[in-house]
């Protein structure tokens, strides 16, 4: 079945027939309009440089598109790469130019060079994932954008005369699948010819052995394959950047004046600044363009959507768009998250029936342990109760015995002392009714005479008695006188 | 070489001949017998090389010898330097010159600053200095004393890349792990790539980045007032007064181009590089200091750098040295120690400790009362 879908295919569209033109059609204006259309449009070009600080980046720029783009000096005590990009609006003839120089601030100055190339890398991949974003919207406007992917890097090597430092070769590495790198050698005029060309070999074999791909020149369209052969014999170039004027001969030109001589940018012999300029600007800008876009931005979107699940066929290599692809994905990823959202209800459950199951027993104990106090309680107030019980008991016992003693106490104060106790109870009448009489006295003395046993004086008064008194009678002289 | 012409003995001055009898004494001969002796027993001097390869360190002290040290140097590729570790080698050759003897050594470190992850790649180089200060130190503490080699690195030459805007890290980090060690001399290398000016901004940039970051470089002695006319107008040139607390000379550092190869300039043959724009001559003063260089580290000052290795580098990690042991030893006293160590008054951890916290707690009452003044007064 395969087999005759296949003919059919290539049946429907035979090979297409050249005829020849009877006269002037016009058609041959079609690069014209192209050409005027993206003048109108304007260039936008987006340069990448990396190297140490202080090579001469910032002053080749300067040489190179003979302005001065307005920089300032780095420092070398910078802690991490970051990369400083500046646009700015060029205009030559009528050609509008969108110049971006990226600057890859701080790289090599650090002591720990090990995540150096990072921070360019995702620069370069950003700019990518920006426009891949933009290309795979619904309402997009690819022909306004502005495009920021970088179109070349121009990698400065140091001119040790010896071969490429290590960090060179592992940044290289890092960015020959992301970028068209032009490798350049910087400040060239501190190598004579013959080490320069040493150098140079040295520089493109330890390149080649590790596998990094520059940018090579097109050598597929005529006009141009052949200065681009030779140019691609001469890379890397050596370049010497100056914007300062010196006067040789009887003109002036851009130039360093040592006091050995003066080095002068343009002049061939000199340093390899005019072919720089020759095949990065006037010959093969658009080329370049045209790589970034085809080649580098081509493998990265491939490589992304390849991440995200994408293919481009099916088992049965039937093409798939990238709509239905699209569909499925996003039906997939719905019933992902379904499910998810079903996992976490059933763990949230769980946790709660656990969390309830919990309480319940706590509950349970808490419950058990009141009653138990409970128990405990009744059990002592019980017990308080008897003992008050018994105490009361006791007093009370000490109590009836506490009378019973009082009363045996007064029944014998009783049996002793019956008389005294009833004269007395008369005498009291007496007092009451009559008035005091000193028989009192007497009746007194009386129960004295009588408690000591003494013989009862018979005296009216009581002076006399004391007189009498034989205890106080001396002798009869005092008795008689008395008397 | 004008070192025998330097110790002119002064003779009285001349009255009548039985004067000059009568008052000459002799001693005055005394240099010239210092002279013949130290002829006789020969010099010796290392000095050490470091800076990132392709710098020119080879060829710089190819151009200072004029002899070639190097024979067969292998260079490693970029992908072997990647995680490269610093090596050191040294290289001693015999060398004379009117009668005097000089055994050269050179220690040259392949690697330093080349790996892709440098932290701390000096160690090894500080490692080998403090090695042959101990070295020198159980020589000098040893019972037979008769043939000690010093192997002590009398002077480093440190070069500074002229790609850069002034110091970077790594130099930074190097001369501060090793300039209370060694003598450093910094350079600024491969200097043809400088037009005047830019090599008058970069030494003027390096001169206060050293002195922000406190590194201690060489300093050139000041010269006695009995030298020669010759020697103060140098010494005048090598310094001039511009006020910088550390770096008084105005040459340096000095910026430095070398060559291996002879070419012919003006009909002579002169050492120095051609270009398709000039000749750069090396000992042309006018485009480079190598000839200050050479001057001063091989013609005047090559005696003080040993002696300031001796007196100053050598004296501080002797003393170092010994304080540590003794604390070791009061602390663990079975430990043997390779050379016999006098009872030094020294006080012990603990007491030093106590005094200290003494101390501190004295300046906090003082602070205190001083508070408390404060705020009296204020009321």
């Amino acid at each position: 079945m395969a087999a005759t879908d296949l003919e059919r295919f290539s049946n429907a569209e035979p090979e297409p027939r050249s005829l020849s033109l009877g006269g002037h059609v016009g058609f041959d204006s079609l690069p014209d309009q192209l050409v005027s259309k993206s003048v109108t449009q304007g260039f936008s070009f987006n340069i990448l440089c990396v190297g140490e600080t202080g090579i001469g980046k910032s002053t080749l720029m300067n040489t190179l598109f003979n302005t001065t783009f307005e920089t300032e000096e780095a420092s070398h005590h910078e802690a991490c790469v970051r990369l400083r990009p500046q646009t700015y609006d060029l205009q030559e003839s009528n050609v509008q130019l969108k110049l971006t120089i990226v600057d890859a601030v701080g790289f090599g100055d650090q002591i720990n060079k090990d995540e150096s190339y990072r921070p360019i890398v995702d620069y370069i991949d950003a700019q990518f994932e920006n426009y891949l974003q933009e290309e795979l919207k619904i309402r997009r406007s690819l022909f306004d954008y502005h495009d920021t992917r970088i179109h070349v890097c121009l990698y400065f090597i140091t001119p040790t005369g010896h071969s490429l430092k290590s960090l060179d070769l592992v940044t290289m590495k890092k960015l020959d699948s992301k970028v068209n790198i032009i490798p350049i050698i910087a400040k060239a005029d501190t190598i004579s010819k013959s080490e320069l060309h040493k150098f140079k070999i040295k520089i493109m074999g330890e390149l080649v052995s590790n596998g990094v791909q520059i940018y090579q020149f097109p050598t597929d369209d005529e006009a141009v394959a052949e200065i681009n052969a030779v140019m691609n014999a001469h890379l890397p170039f050596a370049v010497v950047g100056s914007t300062e004027e010196v006067k040789v001969g009887n003109k002036l030109v851009r130039a360093r004046q040592y006091p050995w001589g003066v080095v002068q940018v343009e002049n061939e012999n000199h340093c390899d600044f005019v072919k720089l300029r020759e095949m990065l600007i006037r010959v093969n800008m658009e080329d370049l363009r045209e790589q970034t876009h085809s080649r580098h931005y081509e493998l990265y979107r491939r490589c992304k959507l390849e991440e995200m699940g994408f293919q481009d066929s099916d088992g049965d290599s039937q093409p798939f768009s990238l709509q239905e692809t699209y569909e499925a994905k996003r039906k997939e990823f719905l019933s992902e998250l379904q499910r998810k959202e079903e996992e976490m209800r059933q763990m949230f459950v769980n946790k709660v029936k656990e969390t309830e199951l919990e309480l319940k027993e706590k509950e349970r104990e808490l419950h058990e342990k009141f009653e138990h106090l409970k128990r405990v309680h009744q059990e002592e107030k019980r017990k308080v109760e008897e003992k008050r019980r018994e105490l009361e008991e006791e007093t009370n016992a000490f109590n009836r015995r506490k009378a019973a003693v009082e009363a045996l106490q007064s029944q014998a104060l009783h049996a002793t002392s019956q008389q005294p106790l009833r004269k007395d109870k008369d005498k009291k009448n007496r007092s009451d009714i009559g008035a005091q009489q000193p028989g009192m006295s007497l009746s007194s003395s009386k129960v004295m005479m009588t408690k000591a046993s003494v013989e009862p004086l018979n005296c009216s008064s009581w002076w006399p008695a004391i007189q009498c008194c034989s205890c106080l009678v001396r002798d009869a002289t005092w008795r008689e006188g008395f008397l | 070489m004008s070192t025998g012409l330097r110790y002119k003995s002064k003779l009285a001055t001349p009255g009548e001949p039985s004067d000059i009898d009568k008052q000459y004494v002799g001693f005055a001969t005394l240099p010239n017998q210092v002279h013949r002796k130290s002829v006789k027993k020969g010099f010796d001097f290392t000095l050490m090389v470091a800076g990132e390869s392709g710098l020119g360190k080879s060829t710089l002290v190819h151009s200072l010898f004029l002899t070639d040290l190097y024979k067969d140097r292998k260079l490693l590729s970029a992908e072997e330097r990647i995680s490269q570790t610093v090596e050191i080698l040294k290289h001693t050759v015999d060398i004379e010159e009117k009668g005097v003897k000089l055994k050269l050594t050179i220690v040259d470190t392949p690697g330093f600053g080349d790996a892709v992850n440098n932290t701390e790649c000096w160690k090894p180089i500080t490692d080998y200095v403090d090695q042959q200060f101990e070295q020198y130190f159980r020589d000098e503490s040893g019972l037979n004393r008769k043939n000690i080699q010093d192997n002590r690195v009398h002077c480093c030459l440190y070069f500074i890349s002229p790609f850069g805007h002034g110091l970077r890290p790594v130099d930074v980090g190097f001369m501060k792990a090793l300039h209370e060690k060694v003598n450093i001399v910094p350079l600024i290398a491969k200097a043809d790539c400088l037009v005047p000016s830019e090599i008058r901004k970069l030494k003027e940039r390096i001169r206060e980045e050293i002195d922000k970051f406190g590194i201690h470089v060489y300093q050139f002695p000041e010269c006695d007032s009995d030298e020669d006319e010759d020697f103060k107008q140098q010494d005048r040139e090598l310094k001039v007064n511009i006020p910088s607390p550390s770096f008084p000379q105005e040459s340096a550092p000095f910026a430095v181009i070398g060559s291996n190869t002879v070419v012919e300039a003006k009909g002579q043959r002169v050492r120095g590089r051609l270009y398709p724009w000039g000749i750069v001559e090396v000992e042309n003063q006018a485009h480079c200091d190598f000839v200050k260089l050479r001057n001063m580290l091989i013609r005047t000052h090559m005696h003080d750098l040993k002696d300031v290795t001796c007196d100053v580098h050598y004296e501080n990690y002797r003393a170092h040295c010994i304080q540590q042991m003794t604390s070791k030893l009061t602390q663990d006293s079975r430990m043997e120690s390779p050379i016999p160590i006098l009872p030094l008054p020294t006080p012990d951890a603990e007491t030093e400790k106590l005094i200290r916290m003494k101390d501190e707690e004295l300046r906090r009452m003082q602070e205190m009362l001083q508070r408390m003044k404060q705020q009296m007064q204020d009321q």
